[in-house]
Formats: C-alpha cells, sequence, structure tokens
C-alpha cells in the first residue's frame, strides 16, 4: 500500500479503490484495479499514464461524477476523513468545487459557448456561497485577475473569443475560485501548443503555490509531469505501477513501463531523421481477464513468473521509490 | 442595416409574387362570384354583366390586377363582393380577434413545452419523462378537428363554458372585469384545441435540444464545480439549447394568423377563419387574397424575427466565424 | 532526385470577416507571404503555434482553399492558378491528412470503407480490387484484418490515425501534407506513428509537409524545419541548426519550451 502514515498533514487517501464499467453485449471492463494512492497538503502529484490506463477514470472517481455505467466494486476515498464514496449525492455537491475541483480536459469545449466568461466563474462563486451578485462578480474578477486576465473586458467576453490558453485560464479560474483543497487536473495542456502548455503549468503551480491547493496532475506525457510534480504515479493498464519522488523516477525508473515510455519521449535529435525508440504493442483490453501481468505481452524483460501471475505488493526501495513487478521482488 | 433592408425587400418581392400567384391561380378556378346568379333565372343575364362590369371583372387579368394593386395602394386591399366593402375594413377586426386567440394559445403552448420539456430532459428514461412522450405522441396523433368537436360536445353538454361564439350578447354592457371573464371563457376552448394541437411538437424539440444541451462537455464540467442540478438546467443548458428553439419561435410567429383556421370554423370564434372559408367557396377574390397575403407576411416576417432573435440570443453568431 | 517537389512563393491569404448588420469589415491576414520548398523523398517541418496560420498553409497547398496571392508549384504546374476542373487530376498526387483524426473520419462508415472511399470517388477499378488494395494499404499501416470491419468510434486515437494514413496513402499520392498528425496521441503512440511515416517515407519515397507545433518529436521526422510566427517564415534551417543556434527569439521559446526541465534529454539519435 502506498499510504504515507496518517498525519495531520494528509489530505487524500485512496485505498484499494476497484471501478468497472459495464458495457452492452460485452464483458465489463474493470478500468482500476486496486489504486491506492494519497495526497498531502499543498503536494502536486503527477499521474503518469496513457489512455486505458485508467487515470481519467481516477479523476472522475475522486470527484463522484463517473457515469452510470460505472460501478465502484470496492475500496475507499477517504477526503479529510470524510468517506466520499458513503456521501450522498447534495452533500457531494457542496463537496465539488469548494473542496475538490476537477480541470476538465478540452478548455474549447469545458466553456459554455453562450455565456460570459466572468459570468461563468460567478456561477461557481454563487453555487457554494450566499453571496449577492456583486459579490459574487467581484470574487470571479479577482480570480481571473490571478490567472493573467485581469483586464476587464475579459470578464464580459465569449469563449469563441479567446485563444486555447486564456480559455483554459478561464476554466483554471472556475476550478480555483471557491479555494479548493484539491486540484485534480486531467490532461490540462493536451490540447494547448507547446509555449503555451508551458505558460499553463506554470501558472498552476504558482497558483497552488499560493492558495496552498494539492493538485493531483493526470498526464500521459512525461515532460507535464517532470516539470512540476513533487511526487509522480505511473498506471498502467488499471494498476499503479510504480511511484515514488519524481526526481528519483525520472532519474532512475525500475519498472520496464516506465522505462519504455520515459524513452519513447521525442528528443532533440541533432543527427537527422531517425526511428524512435518505443513500446511494441497496444495497451491491454481491460475487458479480458488476463492471467499473468498487464504489462507482460510487450515487456521485453519478461520472466516466467510474469505469465503465472499478476505482482500484487509493492517492493519499496529507498527513498520511498516503489514499483510492483517481479523483477524486484524475492 | 444594409442586412435588414435587403431581407426586407426580399419579403416585399416575395409578397408581389405570392399575390400574382394567388391572383392566377384564383381567376384559373372557374367561374367568379357571379357564377351562382347566373345560375338563378329570376336574374337576367344582363344584370350580372353589368355587374361583373361594374366590379371590373370583365377585364383582363392584367389590368384587373393593376386596379388591385391601385386599391392597395389606398390602402383598401380591394373590396369584398359579398360584404360590399373594401376589404381591410372587413378584415381588421376579424385579424385582431385571430391574433387574440393564437397569440394567448400560442404563449401557452410554448410556455408549457418549455416548461415540460426541460423537466422530462432532465430525467431521461424516468416515468415523468416515458409519461410526457406517450402524451404527446397520442396528441400528435389525434387530429385537431376531432380534439375541437370532443371540446365542443363538451361544453354543450356541461355547460361549463360558452359553445361559440367571442363574446357574449350583452358584453358592452359589462364591467371591465367581467368583460375579461367573459373573453376568457369564451377564449378557453378553441384555446385548448389549439394548444393541444400544437403543444406536442414543440415539446419534442425542447426536450431533444435541451437534453442534447446537457450532454455536452461544459454541463459535465459546471457539475464537477458543483452547480446544482436546478442551476445548471435553466442557466447552462437552456441558454445553450436556444438556437435551434429561436428559429422555431420565428416559425411559430409565422403561424400566428393560420393555426387557429379550423378551430375557429368549428367553435364559432368571429377570426379569419370562417371568412376566408366563406369567400373562398364564395369565390370572393380579394378577400382570399389579401388573407393569403397576410399570412405570407407574417411568415416572412417570423422568419426575419427569428433571425434578430437568434443574433441578438447566440453570440457566436454575432461574429462571423471564417 | 534533388529539384523541390513542392514550391511555396509569397503565398499571402487574408480572410474578411462581416459583422452582422453592420457595414464594418475586417480584413485578417492569416498568410503574409510565406515561401518555403520541400525536395522529393524530403520532410519538410513547419513549426509554429496555433494562430500562426500553418493550418492555413497546410489547406492552401492542398488546394482546398484559394489562396489571395502567391505561387505554389507542384512539379511545373502553378496549383494557385488552377481552378476546380484543372485540379482534379492533381488531387491524388496531393494528400492532405487533417488534424483531427475523430472528426475525419464518417463514423457510419466501416474502417475499411473509410480506406476505399477515394478509390470510389476517384473511380479508380472494381469494387474487388479496391477492397483488395484496401485490406492491403491496412496491413502496411499497422492494422491487421480484424479490424477491418470495425467503426471508427471502436477504434483507438492510434488506430485512427493509421487509418487515416491509410486512406492518405490509398491513391499513392507523391505529396503529403500532415497537419498535426500527433496532437491527442499517447507518447508512446507518437513515437509508433512516427516510425511508421519515417518507414512509409523510404519505401514509397513519399515528400512530406509536416506541420506540428512539437519541435522535438519534428526534429526527428524532418531533414529541414521552417519556424512560422504571425503568417510568415522567420527562421529556416535544419533540426540541428535551429536547436542549437536558433537565430530568431520566438524559435529560441520554441526551442526552450520543448526541452522541458530535462535540459540533459538531448542526445544523438534518440537513445538514452
Amino acid at each position: 500500500m502506498l499510504v504515507t502514515s496518517r498525519n495531520h498533514n494528509s489530505l487524500l487517501e485512496v485505498s484499494e479503490l476497484t471501478v468497472q464499467y459495464r458495457a452492452e453485449r460485452r464483458p465489463p471492463v474493470v478500468a482500476l484495479r486496486w489504486v491506492s494512492l494519497a495526497a498531502n497538503v499543498g503536494e502536486i502529484i503527477g499521474v503518469l499514464g496513457e489512455s486505458g490506463s485508467g487515470k481519467s477514470t481516477l479523476a472522475l472517481a475522486l470527484c463522484r461524477l463517473l457515469p452510470n455505467s460505472a460501478q465502484i466494486l470496492g475500496g475507499s476515498i477517504l477526503f479529510r476523513d470524510l468517506d466520499l464514496l458513503k456521501l450522498s449525492e447534495p452533500k457531494m455537491d457542496a463537496v465539488r468545487g469548494a473542496q475538490i475541483s476537477l480541470l476538465g480536459q478540452d478548455p474549447n469545449q469545458a466553456l459554455n459557448p453562450v455565456l460570459r466568461v466572468g459570468e461563468q466563474v460567478a456561477q461557481v462563486v454563487r453555487a457554494h456561497n450566499d453571496f449577492t451578485a456583486k459579490k459574487c462578480r467581484r470574487q470571479a474578477e479577482e480570480m481571473l485577475e490571478r490567472v493573467g486576465l485581469g483586464d476587464a473586458r475579459y470578464y464580459d467576453a465569449y469563449p469563441h473569443q479567446l485563444s486555447g490558453g486564456q480559455k483554459q485560464r478561464v476554466v483554471i479560474a472556475q476550478a480555483l475560485v471557491c479555494r479548493p483543497a484539491l486540484l485534480i487536473a486531467d490532461e490540462p495542456t493536451s490540447a494547448l501548443d507547446s509555449i503555451t502548455q508551458v505558460e499553463i503549468l506554470d501558472l498552476l503551480q504558482r497558483l497552488v503555490d499560493e492558495l496552498g491547493t494539492a493538485l493531483l496532475l493526470i498526464s500521459h506525457d512525461p515532460n507535464i509531469v517532470e516539470r512540476i510534480a513533487h511526487r509522480t504515479v505511473v498506471m498502467y493498464g488499471g494498476h499503479i505501477v510504480e511511484s515514488g519522488r519524481t526526481a528519483e523516477v525520472f532519474a532512475n525508473p525500475l519498472h520496464p513501463y516506465t522505462v519504455g515510455l520515459l524513452r519513447s519521449r521525442p528528443t532533440f535529435n541533432y543527427l537527422g531523421k531517425a526511428a524512435m525508440i518505443c513500446i511494441p504493442g497496444a495497451p491491454p483490453d481491460l475487458s479480458l481477464c488476463s492471467i499473468g501481468c498487464s504489462f507482460e505481452p510487450r515487456c521485453d524483460e519478461r520472466m516466467l513468473e510474469c505469465l503465472r501471475d499478476e505482482p500484487e505488493e509493492f517492493v519499496t526501495l529507498e527513498g520511498g521509490h516503489s514499483v510492483r513487478c517481479f523483477k524486484y521482488s524475492g | 442595416m444594409g442586412y435588414l433592408l435587403r431581407r426586407v425587400l426580399h419579403g416585399v418581392v416575395v409578397l408581389v409574387a405570392v399575390s400574382i400567384l394567388s391572383f392566377l391561380l384564383l381567376h384559373l378556378a372557374p367561374g367568379d362570384f357571379f357564377a351562382e346568379m347566373r345560375l338563378s333565372p329570376q336574374i337576367a343575364p344582363g344584370t350580372v354583366d353589368a355587374l361583373r362590369a361594374q366590379y371590373g371583372l370583365d377585364q383582363s387579368l392584367p389590368v384587373q390586377y393593376g386596379l388591385w394593386l391601385r386599391s392597395v395602394s389606398k390602402g383598401e386591399f380591394g373590396y369584398s363582393f359579398a360584404y360590399n366593402q373594401p376589404v381591410s375594413a372587413l378584415l381588421w377586426p376579424r385579424v385582431r380577434n385571430t391574433l387574440l386567440l393564437n397569440t394567448v394559445a400560442l404563449v401557452i403552448a410554448w410556455l408549457l413545452a418549455v416548461a415540460l420539456g426541460t423537466w422530462a430532459a432532465a430525467r431521461p428514461g424516468k416515468w415523468e419523462d416515458r409519461l410526457c412522450a406517450v402524451a404527446s405522441s397520442a396528441l400528435l396523433v389525434i387530429p385537431d378537428l376531432m380534439l375541437a368537436l370532443a371540446l365542443l360536445m363538451l361544453a354543450v353538454r356541461t355547460r361549463w363554458f360558452p359553445a361559440g361564439g367571442m363574446v357574449a350578447i350583452d358584453f358592452t354592457d359589462l364591467s371591465a372585469c367581467s368583460k375579461v371573464k367573459d373573453l376568457g371563457a369564451h377564449l378557453f376552448l378553441p384555446a385548448t384545441v389549439i394548444v393541444l394541437g400544437t403543444f406536442p411538437l414543440l415539446y419534442r424539440h425542447v426536450r431533444s435540444s435541451v437534453s442534447e444541451s446537457l450532454a455536452l462537455p461544459f454541463v459535465q464540467a459546471a457539475r464537477g464545480y458543483g452547480i446544482r442540478r436546478n442551476q445548471l438546467l435553466f442557466r447552462q443548458a437552456l441558454p445553450a439549447a436556444a438556437n435551434p428553439l429561436v428559429s422555431l419561435l420565428g416559425l411559430s410567429f409565422g403561424t400566428l394568423l393560420s393555426a387557429s383556421l379550423l378551430v375557429e370554423v368549428v367553435l364559432g370564434w368571429p377570426g379569419l377563419g370562417p371568412m376566408l372559408l366563406e369567400s373562398i367557396l364564395a369565390r370572393d377574390v380579394y378577400v382570399v387574397i389579401a388573407v393569403v397575403l397576410l399570412s405570407a407576411a407574417l411568415v416572412i416576417f417570423g422568419s426575419l424575427f427569428a433571425d434578430i432573435l437568434l443574433y441578438w440570443s447566440d453570440p457566436r453568431i454575432r461574429t462571423d466565424a471564417r | 532526385m534533388d529539384e523541390p517537389l513542392l514550391q511555396v512563393r509569397d503565398l499571402t491569404k487574408t480572410y474578411t470577416q462581416h459583422r452582422f448588420l453592420s457595414r464594418k469589415r475586417r480584413e485578417i491576414p492569416a498568410l503574409r507571404g510565406v515561401s518555403l520548398s520541400v525536395r522529393r523523398g524530403c520532410t519538410l517541418g513547419l513549426v509554429g503555434e496555433s494562430g500562426s496560420g500553418k493550418s492555413t498553409l497546410a489547406r492552401c497547398v492542398a488546394r482546398l482553399e484559394n489562396p489571395t496571392s502567391g505561387e505554389i508549384w507542384f512539379g511545373d504546374t502553378d496549383l494557385a492558378s488552377l481552378d476546380r476542373a484543372q485540379l482534379r487530376p492533381f488531387r491524388p498526387r496531393i494528400q492532405l491528412l487533417i488534424q483531427d483524426s475523430g472528426a475525419a473520419i464518417n463514423p457510419y462508415f466501416r474502417a475499411w470503407e473509410v480506406v476505399a472511399e477515394p478509390l470510389r470517388i476517384q473511380q479508380r477499378g472494381t469494387a474487388g480490387q479496391a477492397k483488395t488494395k484496401t485490406l492491403e494499404i491496412m496491413q502496411q499501416v499497422g492494422l491487421p484484418e480484424t479490424l477491418a470491419e470495425r467503426r471508427p468510434h471502436e477504434l483507438s486515437g492510434g488506430q485512427r490515425q493509421r487509418l487515416a494514413i491509410a486512406r492518405a496513402l490509398v491513391l499513392d499520392p507523391e505529396l503529403l501534407v500532415l497537419d498535426e498528425p500527433f496532437v491527442g496521441l499517447d507518447v508512446s503512440v507518437q513515437a509508433q506513428i512516427a516510425n511508421l511515416l519515417l518507414a512509409l517515407q523510404e519505401e514509397r519515397s513519399l515528400t512530406y509537409l509536416l506541420i506540428a507545433h512539437d519541435l522535438a518529436l519534428t526534429s526527428s521526422m524532418a531533414d529541414e524545419i521552417a519556424v512560422i510566427h504571425g503568417g510568415i517564415i522567420i527562421e529556416s534551417a535544419t533540426p540541428s541548426e535551429i536547436l542549437r543556434t536558433p537565430q530568431q527569439p520566438y524559435t529560441a521559446q520554441l526551442v526552450a519550451a520543448a526541452c522541458g526541465p530535462g535540459a540533459g534529454r538531448a542526445s544523438a539519435g534518440g537513445a538514452l
């Protein structure tokens, strides 16, 4: 289990969370498999995983926004001593936005096209507070200023008048305006171009620092995670396969998947066109019950045990760097 | 402004075309207003011919059209043979009554459709949604005529509502409050039929539009910020769903004269309906042309109104995309 | 084979925006005199941000839009001066891969029908021949026959992108314009697609105009990189020169952004 010992700084504790999606005419897909995760106040945790790893399911599960086809088969989510899975819907509504906020993927679609952006930020304020309209507006304006859209004209702008980066800033403002303790950002920069990605990441880092918010940064791009996360968690096939301090995980990746993933990052190539290193094959089909490790078909360090069993236990090496792989156990 | 002017000009051209077409079609039909008279043995053929000459019916079509245009410029819109009056004077009170009936009915139908449609879209698959779906299907299937007759029978049997007409005989003697009550009582049945007839289609459009809008990512995102269901429905989903509904509103506007035609005839509401029917059967051409033109004008204006409303309500249209 | 297959000279494209109900008209210059050239069998990487005009350039080169002025030389013909009928014989020779593969594929078609559609439109061969060729090409891009009957939404992002590539190749084009082919793909899938494109270029002597915003990825795929900013090309050089000695401040910004915190990752040939 990955849980750091319960201390007064502990904000979020996820234990053995398992989530399944029902599908018509097909076997159900187990998207999250016994996932355990912990976050402290003000910490930035990077969740590194590709499509099919379960990272988006994790984000939705933490906010209890899973679609109707999803079933939570087991586990618990403790947020500041509240068991989120047991809360009633109205109480969860109060938690969402005010204590835990979810930052969506595509800023182009995350904003209502017929409402002014300032109004959309103010609506979040109004949903959680009993302020007057003026006070809501003022709080929204203050937040827009913090994200770099301080010019008065931005409040009355419509989403289609803003660039992708500006829209993402508005979405960040919406997510943080009620000062939540935990912000979950699911691929906040994947729809943006490179210079804007860096700007938005730095903005996020600055804001969570200023506001003391913990950040769960979910991304498929290792560079994003490497840039601002304190700790990194790597997901594959619904499992957490590796975790530790970011610098440690990136300098010394243990799990074969992490190794392959970090190697397939595009690097500066000074010698002309060349094929890139990549992990062969494709992510596993999570509707199938596989025997053995889910990464085994693509692993170039597979051993006999990998075919027979799924590695259950985490092996913790020095410095809190844990990995779930037969290569390191025994 | 150029755009508006162009649309208005375009509308005028359409109206002229409609008038010419109606003129032609009506005159193509055999016979004219005095055809019946000709059959009566008591009237000399010479009299009929003289009458026809008096009304210009023996002239060629283009000349007749020209004469009609002159009458239009004087504001008379032609002459009614049956009532011996300029058409405009004849039609105006009728138009007023029809507009009253239709406006009340359409406003109620729209309010009901928006309220129920939004409510049902928020509860897909649940019993409220299914009930509304069944009810709207049933109403769509039942012909307006049957509804009108059923309600008429209800009025006659139970005497809860007056069985026809628009006002009581002693209307002018009533106090203002009683006048309104009386009008309301007379209005109730025909308005109900129109509401029941137009509501189903509107309801379905609203429901599907709001339902689509609720599935959009920004509504999910708003839920993620803890915005509660009612606010979500009315402050986020409905404005985003308004686009197709506004166009529909414009079309509805265009039916402000025509929606009640059948109902007026059956339930005896003194509007354009009975007059139009009478005039068609009697071949009182200029009345028919005037009514057709009025309807056409409303449709044109309705679509222009919808476009303006759309421009006002949807910010994306205000700045043209590339 | 050193003569340029594609040569763009001083291309401009201006959009006019009309405001509803008003006489005001705004001119938006998307391209302000772009010139570039690509040799046969080589790849030119065009790097820039959204709004820089790169997508507009892609669409103009593929002649989906009419440029306002300038020349687009394909071999020895100026495409910019041709009208629709005259362009028709050139269409199969230049194919465009647009950005969002999900949106670019008809969701009602099955996978093999998507690839067969250009053959059908260009009326090449019988239905049977078309299906054979389709399956052959799908095999070449790494889509097994078992996926042929699937619908696009049942495929993963990487598989959809392969499908789009297959569709672009089915008419045996000479020039492929790739508009942001890697956006939205996972990092490991990006590498797979990049390798696929490189292999196909070798096999079929394809010429690529690769449009992207990721300088690092482009450096592994391009023989030459041109940086576009505000509608003009501000710098053009080999990847090595651009990465080591960027001349323009904007280019330096791009290099810094692509670098990320792992500055030591820069390596030769991509091996760690």
